[in-house]
């Protein structure tokens, strides 16, 4: 049965078609979630949330070809409320590394990859949202702004300065290595 | 492929690799789980009926403002030359009243959590709000002096854009209006679902319009029209009489006669005053490639960008702080920023960067235009991710 007629059923209360269509997007939900917060415990929160607020308010959504951007702003508002509750709970949060890297990584890359990871925990969770969205969902400018529900000045300000802080952690990154490599010569 | 173009893949490849390729399956079991405890929202006449998508308002409203805001951005460019601070200020033939602004002192300075916008002379004709499935956004005002503020459909831009019309437009928007019967009285006008008919689920924000009354009071008039025919529901002449005339409203160029306008040419929409936004956060990069710091910016007003407005969240990053300053004021924070080499981020959105070096920390300054007679929206501080 393909996604639009599992949203028209779905949407007249059918809770079996909502468990095919939950299946069908909690891989997605779940990858974005962990991204933008950087935490598995809450990535499962937020998307939890996420599949019971689609369901809930399912009936609300005035035309079904919006769904996937209806549910990313869903999960955009639930990683938002997750990561204020935890902060309220937790103010040293713990951010893990999300996942191993592949064994293909060269060890430049390996350092690359550390560097953009702390890169990215600097930045605050609506400009990680923002290079998540565009980036890895590859949503345009105007559709990261849709999705996020800011101007699109704003949108374009989040990548524009969330790119410049990661491309200046990289090349801080490069800069002490050959400070190193420069000392030991 | 550019220098730009290869950091951006290195970001998309490094954000794949992050990605856990499937979610835990006790994910999906918990909310499901928590689904079967969970009703659906039916209840109220807003979210009971319908199932079609964009109403034909909201298209012509899409094609409306693409119209002026291609001609604004038009007019931007030509007047590129100009600064940000300037560019506020549109002075449009027979437009002097609109564009006199209340002038205190700059040496007054003073502390903008305690600044309210300045009303504007012109009273209120009308307002138009439209809606989609995330909520109302605003379409058109028309004030009694003739201005007409238009808004970008939302995620295209957030630009509003102003015109002029001579009292013959307003004359001929009044009797558009009187012609629908329904502008002197609040009213909800919603699909009614036929006996026996079981219809499709439906929701969102409806259509909304502010009428002024004479009495300085306001009509509110909401209503959905359904675009499915009469299968599902009863016939709606209200909501197809209001729906009409939003669209003229939305399409005053096609009919209102040359001389029913003063100004027809869109110019950037002048407010009474703006939300100030405040963002500071910890920067991860080069020291070198952070904006002009912050001591170096000539702030107009008491406390200094530190003490600016208020804090709007105690915890967490970025720290927000927001306030409400008019027309001058904003002016004059714009012209300290240009002056003190502020990165401008956008060129239709007054947005700027500036760092703090000693605690590496980037810090934007978003000025958002306030469209008249409306509340000052600082509450929600610059984040609509919030609900």
């Amino acid at each position: 049965m393909v996604q639009r007629e599992l949203i028209e059923l779905a949407m007249k209360g059918d809770r079996d078609a909502f468990s095919a269509l939950a299946a069908s997007v909690v891989d997605r939900l779940y990858a974005v979630a962990v991204l933008i917060l950087r935490d598995h415990s809450m990535a499962d929160d937020a998307t939890q949330e996420t599949i019971v607020r689609v369901w809930r308010d399912l009936p609300s959504l005035r035309d079904p070809d919006r769904f996937d951007a209806w549910v990313r702003r869903l999960l955009l508002n639930a990683c938002h409320e997750e990561g204020r509750r935890q902060r309220r709970r937790r103010p040293e949060m713990t951010l893990l590394p999300i996942h191993e890297p592949s064994v293909a990584d060269t060890s430049s890359a390996l350092a690359d990859s550390d560097a953009l990871e702390r890169g990215f925990r600097r930045l605050s969770s609506d400009h990680r949202a923002a290079m998540v969205l565009h980036h890895y969902l590859g949503l345009s400018i105007p559709e990261v702004a849709d999705a996020t529900g800011v101007p699109l000045g704003t949108a374009k300000s989040r990548v524009h300065h969330a790119t410049r802080a990661l491309r200046a952690a990289l090349e801080a990154d490069a800069r002490g290595a050959d400070n190193m490599r420069g000392g030991t010569a | 492929m550019s220098r730009n173009d290869d950091f951006d893949h290195v970001i998309a490849s490094w954000l794949r690799r992050q990605a856990p390729p499937q979610a835990p399956d006790r994910v999906l079991n918990a909310a499901l789980g928590r689904v079967a405890s969970v009703s659906q929202k039916r209840s109220g006449p807003r979210r009971l009926f319908g199932g079609n998508p964009v109403t034909m308002l909201t298209r012509v409203a899409a094609v409306a403002a693409a119209v002026a805001f291609v001609a604004f951005i038009g007019l931007q460019l030509s007047n590129l030359n100009g600064t940000v601070g300037s560019s506020q200020s549109p002075s449009p033939s027979g437009s002097t009243e609109a564009t006199s602004s209340p002038s205190p002192s700059s040496s007054v300075s003073p502390s903008a959590s305690s600044i309210a916008p300045q009303p504007t002379d012109a009273p209120l004709l009308l307002r138009l709000w439209l809606g989609n499935e995330a909520g109302a956004y605003h379409a058109m005002t028309v004030l009694e002096d003739g201005r007409v503020i238009t808004t970008a459909d939302p995620g295209s831009a957030n630009a509003p854009v102003e015109r002029r019309l001579a009292a013959a437009g307003i004359q001929l928007i009044r009797i558009e209006l009187a012609a629908t019967g329904l502008a002197d009285r609040s009213a909800d006008y919603f699909p009614i679902a036929k006996p026996g008919v079981e219809p499709p689920p439906y929701g969102g924000a409806p259509a909304k319009l502010e009428v002024a009354e004479d009495g300085g009071g306001t009509v509110v008039i909401t209503w959905f029209l359904h675009n499915s025919g009469n299968a599902y529901f009863e016939p709606q002449p209200e909501a197809e009489a209001l729906e009409a005339f939003g669209q003229r409203l939305l399409t005053l160029d096609e009919w209102l006669p040359a001389d029913a306008w003063a100004e027809s040419n869109p110019v950037p929409y002048a407010p009474e005053a703006y939300v100030v936004r405040i963002e500071t956060q910890a920067w991860g990069g080069s020291l070198d490639d952070l904006g002009p710091e912050t001591s170096s910016v000539s702030w107009p007003l008491a406390g200094g960008i530190d003490g600016f407005g208020d804090l709007m969240n105690e915890t967490g990053e970025p720290s927000v702080r927001c306030g409400v300053v008019d027309a001058n004021q904003g002016s004059e924070i714009i012209d300290a920023l240009v002056a003190a080499g502020a990165t401008q981020t956008d060129l239709t959105y007054p947005a700027f960067a500036l760092g703090k070096r000693a605690s590496v920390e980037l810090v934007t300054i978003d000025l958002e235009p306030i469209l008249p007679h409306t509340d000052a929206p600082c509450a929600s501080p610059g984040n609509l991710l919030a609900p």
